[in-house]
Order: C-alpha cells, then sequence, then structure tokens
C-alpha cells in the first residue's frame, strides 16, 4: 500500500475554506471523503462513502489499494482535453457564477453565519438547501443526495467494490436484469471502481432523467443494461438520512432535542429496554437561539419544558436513535400540522400539542 | 476494524499499531491544495485528496 501512496501527490484538506466547490465534488456529508484525480481537475475515482448501516461499512484497505491502482492506470492513459466534461451533482448553487470558483465563504447562507473559522464539509449542504429556497428552486426530491446502492436494490463487496453481492427481487437493479456477482463498470458515464464511484454516478442523474445506461463485467464478458427510474426512486427513509449532518439544516425543525434515555432509565420509569423499538428522550434544550428560535418557540408555547421525557410523537415511539427522530421530524412533519407529543413529567403522563411552523 | 484503523492511519495520521510510525513518516501529505496542485502538475503525477 505505501508504495502506491508515493505514486500519489498527497494532500490532506481539513478546511473547505478556499476550496472551489465546482471543482472538488463529493458527499459534503461524509467525515472522511477521498478524490484520486489530475491536476486539471479530472476525476478518476472517488473513495470514502457510507450508508445508514455504519461510518466504514465501505472502508477497506483491499478496496482503497483497488481504487488508487485503477486510479493509477487511469491516469496513465489520461489524455490532456480530451476528458470528458465531469458530470455536475444534481445539488448545485442556483445560478452558479460561470468560470469562478464556488466558495463557501461567498454563499450568503453561509457568510451570515461565517465567524472566520475552519469551514466543515457538512455546512455546505445546509448553505446550498438554504440558497435554493430563497431562490425558489428548492425541490423535495432534491434532498436525497447521493443516493446509496441499495436505493436501486443491490449491495455490493466491501473489499472489491465493482461486485455485487445482492440483488433485491423486483428492484430498479432485478427489473433491469442485474445479477449477483456482476461486476459494475460504468454508469450514467461515471467509471466505479468503489461505492463512493456508484454513489457519484447515482448522484449525476438529473431528477427528470428516467434510464440511465450501464456497462458491466458478467462472466467475464462486457455487458450492457439500462436502469429504468422512476419519479421517486431516490427517495429513501428517515432512518437511511439519519446519519446525514444535512438533517440538521432541514426545515421544518421539531425546535427541542435531548439525549436518549439509557436501558437504566428506561427500565427507571417502566419501560422494558429489552422490547424492541423501545425508545424515549430527555428534553436537554429548547432552540431559543439562531433562525431555528420560532421552533423552539412553539414547542414552549405547547407547553413543553426542559427534563419532559418524550414517549412519542404523533404515535410513533420505535426511533432507532435521537438522529433518527430528528430525520423523522424533518422529513415527514408538515408545516401547519398539529403534532401529537406524548411527555413523562414529574412521573405523569401528559399530552401536548405543537403546531409545525414554516 | 484494524483494516478500518490501519486506512485511517494512512489517511488521518491517526497512530495504529497495524502501520509503524515509521511507515507512516514516509508518506508526505500536504496541507494546501495549490501547492499539491502545482506539485502534481509540474512531476506529472496524480492527486489523491483526503477531505476529513
Amino acid at each position: 500500500m505505501l508504495p502506491l501512496y508515493r505514486k500519489f501527490v498527497c494532500v490532506r484538506v481539513t478546511d473547505m475554506r478556499g476550496v472551489d466547490l465546482s471543482r472538488y465534488v463529493f458527499d459534503f456529508d461524509l467525515t472522511f471523503a477521498a478524490l484520486m484525480m489530475h491536476p486539471d481537475g479530472t476525476i478518476y475515482h472517488r473513495y470514502g462513502s457510507r450508508d445508514s448501516r455504519s461510518a466504514h461499512v465501505w472502508l477497506s484497505l483491499p478496496s482503497l489499494e483497488i481504487v488508487l491502482q485503477e486510479s493509477l492506470r487511469d491516469h496513465a492513459r489520461y489524455e490532456p482535453g480530451k476528458a470528458k466534461k465531469e458530470l455536475r451533482t444534481s445539488f448545485e448553487l442556483p445560478n452558479p457564477k460561470v468560470d469562478r470558483p464556488v466558495l463557501m465563504e461567498e454563499i450568503p447562507a453561509y457568510q451570515r453565519r461565517d465567524e472566520g473559522s475552519c469551514i466543515h464539509c457538512h455546512s455546505i449542504n445546509p448553505a446550498f438547501y438554504e440558497e435554493a429556497q430563497k431562490a425558489q428552486q428548492w425541490k423535495p426530491e432534491m434532498k436525497w443526495v447521493y443516493p446509496n446502492p441499495g436505493q436501486i436494490g443491490i449491495d455490493l463487496d466491501r473489499d472489491q467494490q465493482r461486485r455485487i453481492t445482492r440483488v433485491d427481487a423486483n428492484s430498479i437493479a432485478d427489473r433491469a436484469g442485474l445479477k449477483r456477482g456482476d461486476q459494475l463498470i460504468r454508469l450514467n458515464g461515471v467509471s466505479i471502481a468503489s461505492a463512493a464511484d456508484l454513489m457519484f454516478a447515482l448522484d449525476s442523474i438529473p431528477t427528470t432523467q428516467r434510464s440511465a445506461d450501464m456497462d458491466l463485467l458478467r462472466d467475464e464478458q462486457a455487458t450492457q443494461l439500462s436502469l429504468k427510474l422512476n419519479k421517486n426512486w431516490r427517495e429513501g427513509t428517515p432512518l437511511s438520512f439519519a446519519w446525514r449532518p444535512f438533517k440538521w439544516g432541514l426545515t421544518p425543525a421539531p425546535g427541542f432535542g435531548g439525549p436518549e434515555l439509557t436501558a437504566k432509565e428506561l427500565a427507571d420509569i417502566g419501560l422494558d429496554p429489552e422490547t424492541e423499538g423501545t425508545f424515549a428522550f430527555r428534553v436537554q434544550y429548547l432552540v431559543t437561539w439562531n433562525e431555528n428560535r420560532r421552533y423552539g418557540q412553539a414547542a414552549i408555547k405547547a407547553g413543553l419544558r426542559k427534563g419532559d421525557i418524550v414517549l412519542s410523537v404523533d404515535g410513533k415511539s420505535d426511533f432507532d436513535s435521537v438522529e433518527h427522530f430528528h430525520s423523522w421530524w424533518r422529513l415527514t412533519r408538515r408545516v401547519g400540522q398539529r403534532v401529537e407529543i406524548n411527555v413523562l413529567r414529574d412521573g405523569k403522563e401528559r399530552t401536548l400539542f405543537l403546531k409545525v411552523l414554516q | 476494524m484494524k483494516q478500518f484503523l490501519a486506512l485511517a492511519a494512512l489517511a488521518h495520521f491517526v497512530p495504529c499499531s497495524s502501520i509503524s510510525a515509521q511507515e507512516q513518516e514516509n508518506i508526505v501529505w500536504l496541507n494546501s491544495l495549490p501547492e499539491a496542485t502545482e506539485i502534481a502538475r509540474d512531476a506529472g503525477l496524480p492527486m489523491l485528496v483526503v477531505f476529513r
């Protein structure tokens, strides 16, 4: 592995200030992402991606080695000026400046809260979201960034990420004819060597496009297939979205939150922590600061207090985590809706009603 | 997990038993994208850009 690293100029970026977001395009929600690229900006491959299962579901040394070797091969045969134009992600700033770098520190939605410190990757999607909303160009399907392989009904081998290990019955992949053991080569014009490449390829499919061509290897024979995509193919679930920091920027927000109760705390209030789906959290904060304070104020108006234990929201109590609750609220609650919140306070259950604000 | 730690060590400078400190020191990580781009262009090498 180390000799491979020495064939690259390695650079580590921990601050997105000054980084051209139109050139270095990746899933900004990740805590670790790598691009293998030509210095002219052409990206050969991507590495580092995840889904709701874990942060390192697709991180392994064998898979990284494959991607590095593929990138070296691509670099050796690269002809400057002949590269196809990089496919852009579907999630872009409205009215992008032509031929100018897109810098996070120049995006108005971020400028307002820029304190001059490091800019984190995960601040980017919420800023894009806010700008798109302001420009009235936001479409709900745009939030489903970087669809994971499960969205088309497949899973990939962790060490050889071109290889399909599972095809779900009656999924998009199944209907297209994909089979277990097939090796993905190219999708929608994007060369695939990793799960990150596949997720970029899926993300690059415009939301209006209803099919995507795929090259693959089956029993060492080149094969072409076409994925047929319905209108909602990108749409995941609150649980699949819960890991994304992007959720914190979406509205409407609940305006309150806090830590999940431990097994002992659940038992203390008479809930069985061993029963699947048992969940409760303690209200530790009501948002009374920043642009989301209206949500916190609405929660206070509804009667919610710090220290309340939230048992269920609109009848739902089987959250996997506090992150799941926040994702669920933002993706499923609608402006104007009256949300029923059951809480435990001083040993007594109470029902509160909170109106969801714009 | 061991593999992940080794990967993290390479990409993040996290000490780990799978990769010796000496091996880690053998990888030069730059901190400037413009500098790395210039070096890669001059040397005809590809870039490995890690964001974290």
